[in-house]
């Protein structure tokens, strides 16, 4: 319940960020799965790079508005210290919809990490669009993140 | 007598090998707290031997009746070549997934992740995490290292 009403809370952000007109410190990349039933997955490199870095955002949405079975995305932190493997998992199962993983430093710096994404969705190609945020402590957005697919199945 | 000796010698070498192949993998048991792929358990794993060529690794239901579909998902993390590649499995209902694998280009040390989740809404399931390192003429290397630092 509470992971739900996150997840409606930071669609509502996003949604409120990417109003037609306004410009986001974000990066947008666009990405089609060749397979359902989460036999193919596609993974995302990211870079938020500002040492005032607190918090990142990864979403997941549907592009195509085809989406009527679940899509799942996992965000994992890359780093030298304890924090190497930390990560969360979200997922949607409506159409036009967002799925949305927040990872949190500790203490601000650049943050460096691996988004998955896959669909049970057996119509096949599935079309998204990945959104990768970055925040400092307030909430403010930071520059824009470098996101680089680096599996495209 | 030379020719028992002989026989005696190869059971040796083959109970050696067979051996060295049961240990060289890591098995983890692990537990998801909840389902519906809204809890994910993620494993670093290192193989540390020099000729590691490819990881493999899998997922079972600890248990029959696990009324669940289980998900392994790979990812690299070291070295460069392999960052952000990866490979991912969902089981079919209450079975194991197949062997997912991160392949290096050259041999050598590789490091990555490893998340697992199931999709039911029947809550907690417990599973059985298998990986191998094997080297490019499928041998298997040293056992592979597994930590657990996300367990949802």
């Amino acid at each position: 319940m509470i992971k739900a009403l996150g997840s409606l809370a930071v669609a509502i952000l996003l949604a409120a960020t990417v109003s037609p007109g306004e410009l986001g410190a974000f990066t947008l990349k666009p990405g089609t799965l060749a397979c359902g039933f989460d036999d193919c997955v596609d993974i995302w490199k990211f870079t938020c790079g500002a040492g005032a870095t607190k918090y990142v955002y990864v979403y997941a949405c549907d592009a195509g508005g085809t989406l009527d079975d679940r899509m799942t995305l996992t965000a994992i932190r890359k780093s030298a210290d304890a924090n190497d493997g930390k990560g969360d998992i979200d997922n949607v199962s409506v159409v036009n919809s967002c799925a949305v993983v927040a990872l949190t430093r500790p203490v601000p710096g650049p943050v460096n990490g691996l988004a998955t994404v896959s669909s049970y969705l057996n119509a096949a190609p599935f079309e998204y669009n990945l959104y990768v945020y970055c925040y400092d402590k307030n909430l403010t957005e930071l520059a824009d993140p470098t996101v680089t697919n680096t599996t495209n199945q | 007598m030379r020719k028992g000796l002989f026989v005696a010698v190869l059971l040796g070498l083959v109970a050696v090998a067979f051996a060295g192949r049961v240990e060289a993998q890591t098995i983890q048991n692990g537990l998801l707290n909840c389902g519906s792929d809204d809890c994910a358990d993620i494993w670093k794993f290192k193989c540390t031997a020099a000729n590691t060529k490819t990881v493999y690794a899998a997922v079972c239901p600890a248990a029959a009746g696990s009324q669940t579909y289980f998900n392994v998902t790979i990812a690299g993390k070291t070295p460069d070549s392999v960052l952000g590649k990866g490979d991912i499995d969902e089981a079919t209902y209450e079975n194991c997934t197949v062997y997912v694998s991160l392949t290096r280009p050259t041999p050598g040390p590789t490091t990555g992740y490893i998340s697992v989740s199931h999709w039911s809404n029947n809550g907690a399931k417990g599973y059985t995490l298998y990986s191998y390192c094997y080297d490019k003429n499928s041998l298997i290397t040293t056992n592979p290292v597994l930590t657990l630092p996300t367990n949802q």
